[in-house]
């Protein structure tokens, strides 16, 4: 809706029509909305926006965000252009991802949702939440905010916005039309914008490094790829996009596109989702130049944090083969566009002998609380074995692993929200009859897996909670199982009903009292994991009143333990990342989120990583807030 | 040409005078827009039947 602000406010005197065009007289919507202009920045740019602001008007007319220049010409290698089949593609399914000065300023881009940010109040800085990552959303938003990976240390500790790098003369520059590629833009920010002089700084690896490594080698963290994007049209006419897969890795590449201020000789790459029959709906060989271009291309993560796995030891990098892009990476088509990316086996920088290797004590790992897929291939038929798929109904419905039972831990385990105590654990013998009515013993081998690692990783909480005796998570989840080409059954299961003898551990649950009592006790890290977002106060759960978060917490996302699809990093990695925050084992930790569910998935793997003192704040944010502001009525 | 100082002033004082009537007027013929879409209930009312509509068998990180 239009708010009264607006229409106070210098745009909102303009009047509607000089902009939007239409007739303002008319009483009805059909003669008012009769040659109407929806989105005048795109369709009446000059009149619209132009009448005042013509110099920007002019630059942003030709941007990269309005015209897509350098998308095109890439494409246009791939295709060879000139082909109207592939126009139409292009348009249908590639097209709505541009916008102009109303999709930053004032509503959400429409290829997102559209509607107003603000009451159709004119916002010099866009916002972060609704129009940034609206749209760039998957790859940088959700790495820079801790929706994959830890986040950004520029989000964490330094607060900064897009724009606090991607500044208007960036976002509104001109893109030359032979542009190669959006980081030829003269415009474009570096990291050596902030960070001058590094090489000259303490830090000897800047110096042997600056010049010759992209900066993000050495502090980006594992990113997404996505492969084989597929489009056409679906039997009601609409456009659809596909794409078959995603992995989350890292993978250095040799820079085969230098500008003069990146002319380094190594660089990350990201497997963009082109596959060689991306049009294939539209014409035969519609790329039939797929090699000129590579699809594996440099990128920039969004995750940067100053301590990395990475930069932890000389020979993370040197000597380690799969860091580097092989051929064993490439697809079987697309070999031979890679080849000037892919980095030779003398070109792997030889180990450095000299540096020892990092110390991680990783004696008190529970290996045993994480099995891969091989390990349940070769253990599906055990009678003591029961698996418990955690997805939804339709997930588990459309195929799961074979004899796998199926449990919503979130509607089952937890009281409901119009409860006293909203989405916290069920009384354990409530639980425990629940779970044996399902079939599941405390002396099963208990494994439990989904495709996002977290319900199952609550749900082992749970299990540990109530004194389950042997549990596992599947490591690679249903992904990582149907990669492997191991069969699925669309055959629900149910198990014979069995007794669940409860043993629960009242010490792994703290309460808000409990939480009051120690916000400042020394030896106690009260760690918040969710999002950076939401920890960071942008955004708020649904259920919660407002934004916040506990004070004194320390924000590490939950992205932060396991990575897409149930992946989990190897032992020493996580303990090394977690110390890197302050977060150790010999600390008493106290994971908090939202509902408690994530403080869950976060107690299963600390515990799986030898932490002996942790703890689940079961009523999270949205319980804590109300204990805060209505004690009068405090639940615990 | 290079005209005085004074006069120069009296030019945008002219100019600003009529683009503030022409902003009045226009923001006056707009009334129409503004009742309904400052009014929920009347948004609500004239909302297109039809809605963009959005293939099921999209999928994929984006």
């Amino acid at each position: 809706m239009v708010s009264q602000e607006f229409t106070d406010s210098e745009h909102g005197q303009v009047g509607c029509t000089e902009c939007h065009a239409g007739n303002g007289d008319a009483q009805d919507k059909t003669a008012a909305h009769k040659g109407m202009i929806p989105q005048p920045s795109f369709n009446n740019l000059d009149d619209a926006c132009g009448d005042c602001h013509d110099e920007i008007v002019q630059g942003v007319s030709q941007s990269l965000h309005f015209s897509l220049s350098t998308f095109t010409t890439i494409m246009a290698s791939r295709t060879g252009g000139n082909d109207a089949h592939l126009d139409m593609a292009q348009e249908r399914h590639c097209g709505d991802c541009h916008t102009s000065c109303g999709g930053c300023h004032v509503s959400r881009p429409k290829n997102v949702g559209g509607g107003f940010v603000d009451g159709h109040n004119f916002n010099k800085r866009p916002s972060i939440l609704e129009q940034c990552t609206a749209c760039h959303g998957s790859r940088v938003g959700n790495e820079y905010m801790g929706k994959r990976g830890q986040g950004d240390v520029h989000a964490l500790k330094g607060n900064m916005h897009c724009v606090a790098c991607h500044t208007q003369e960036e976002l509104h520059a001109p893109a030359p039309a032979d542009l190669p590629g959006r980081y030829h833009l003269a415009q474009k920010p570096e990291c050596t914008d902030c960070h001058k002089d590094l090489e000259k700084g303490s830090i000897r690896d800047h110096e042997i490094h600056a010049g010759k490594v992209q900066c993000q080698v050495c502090h980006s963290q594992t990113y997404t790829n996505c492969y084989s994007c597929h489009t056409g049209m679906d039997k009601d006419g609409l456009p659809y996009y596909t794409t078959q897969l995603d992995k989350e890795t890292m993978k250095i590449g040799l820079n085969t596109d230098p500008t003069p201020d990146a002319d380094y000789s190594y660089m990350l790459v990201r497997h963009v989702p082109v596959d060689k029959e991306l049009f294939a709906h539209y014409a035969d060989n519609a790329l039939k130049q797929f090699d000129k271009v590579p699809n594996w291309k440099r990128t920039s993560p969004h995750n940067i944090q100053r301590k990395t796995w990475q930069n932890a030891n000389c020979n993370h990098c040197h000597g380690n083969r799969e860091l580097f892009l092989s051929d064993s990476d490439l697809l079987d088509y697309e070999i031979k566009a890679n080849q000037r990316v892919v980095v030779p086996d003398n070109r792997v920088p030889a180990l450095v002998e000299q540096a020892p290797a990092l110390s991680v004590d990783t004696s008190a790992v529970k290996v045993g609380r994480l099995k891969d897929t091989q390990w349940l291939k070769a253990n599906l038929t055990r009678k003591d074995l029961v698996i418990i798929d955690v997805r939804d109904k339709a997930s588990y419905d459309a195929g799961h692993i074979p004899g796998a039972i199926l449990l919503d831990p979130v509607t089952e385990l937890r009281w409901p929200w119009d409860s006293e105590t909203p989405q916290q654990l069920l009384k354990p013998e409530v639980i425990a009859d629940i779970l044996g009515k399902k079939g599941i013993s405390n002396t099963a081998h208990i494994l439990v897996y989904d495709n996002d690692a977290w319900r199952a990783a609550f749900t082992l909480s749970v299990m540990e909670y109530m004194g389950a005796q042997r549990f596992s998570f599947l490591k690679d989840g249903i992904q990582g199982w149907r990669l492997a080409g191991y069969e699925l059954s669309k055959t629900p299961v149910s198990l014979p009903p069995t007794q669940f003898k409860a043993d629960p551990q009242p010490g792994f649950i703290v309460d808000n009292e409990w939480m009051s009592k120690n916000l400042d006790t020394p030896g106690v890290e009260i760690v918040d994991i969710r999002t950076l977002d939401q920890s960071k106060k942008l955004a708020k759960h649904a259920r919660a009143l407002k934004a916040g978060r506990i004070p004194g917490s320390i924000k590490f996302p939950i992205y932060g333990l396991y990575m897409d699809h149930a992946g989990v990093k190897p032992a020493e990695q996580l303990l090394h990342t977690l110390a890197n925050r302050g977060i150790t084992p010999d600390k008493t930790v106290v994971l908090t989120c939202n509902t408690g569910a994530w403080a869950g998935a976060g107690f299963f793997m600390l515990r799986y990583l030898g932490f002996e003192n942790v703890r689940m704040h079961d009523a999270s944010w949205v319980g804590w807030e109300r204990f805060v502001r209505y004690p009068e009525c405090r639940q615990p | 040409m290079i005209l005085p100082k004074q006069f120069r002033f009296l030019l945008h004082g002219v100019s600003g005078l009529l683009l503030s009537m022409a902003l009045v007027c226009s923001a006056g013929a707009d009334q129409g827009c503004i009742d309904c879409h400052s009014s929920q209930e009347k948004l609500i009312q004239n909302l297109s039947k039809e809605k963009p509509k959005k293939s099921a068998m999209t999928s994929g990180a984006g």
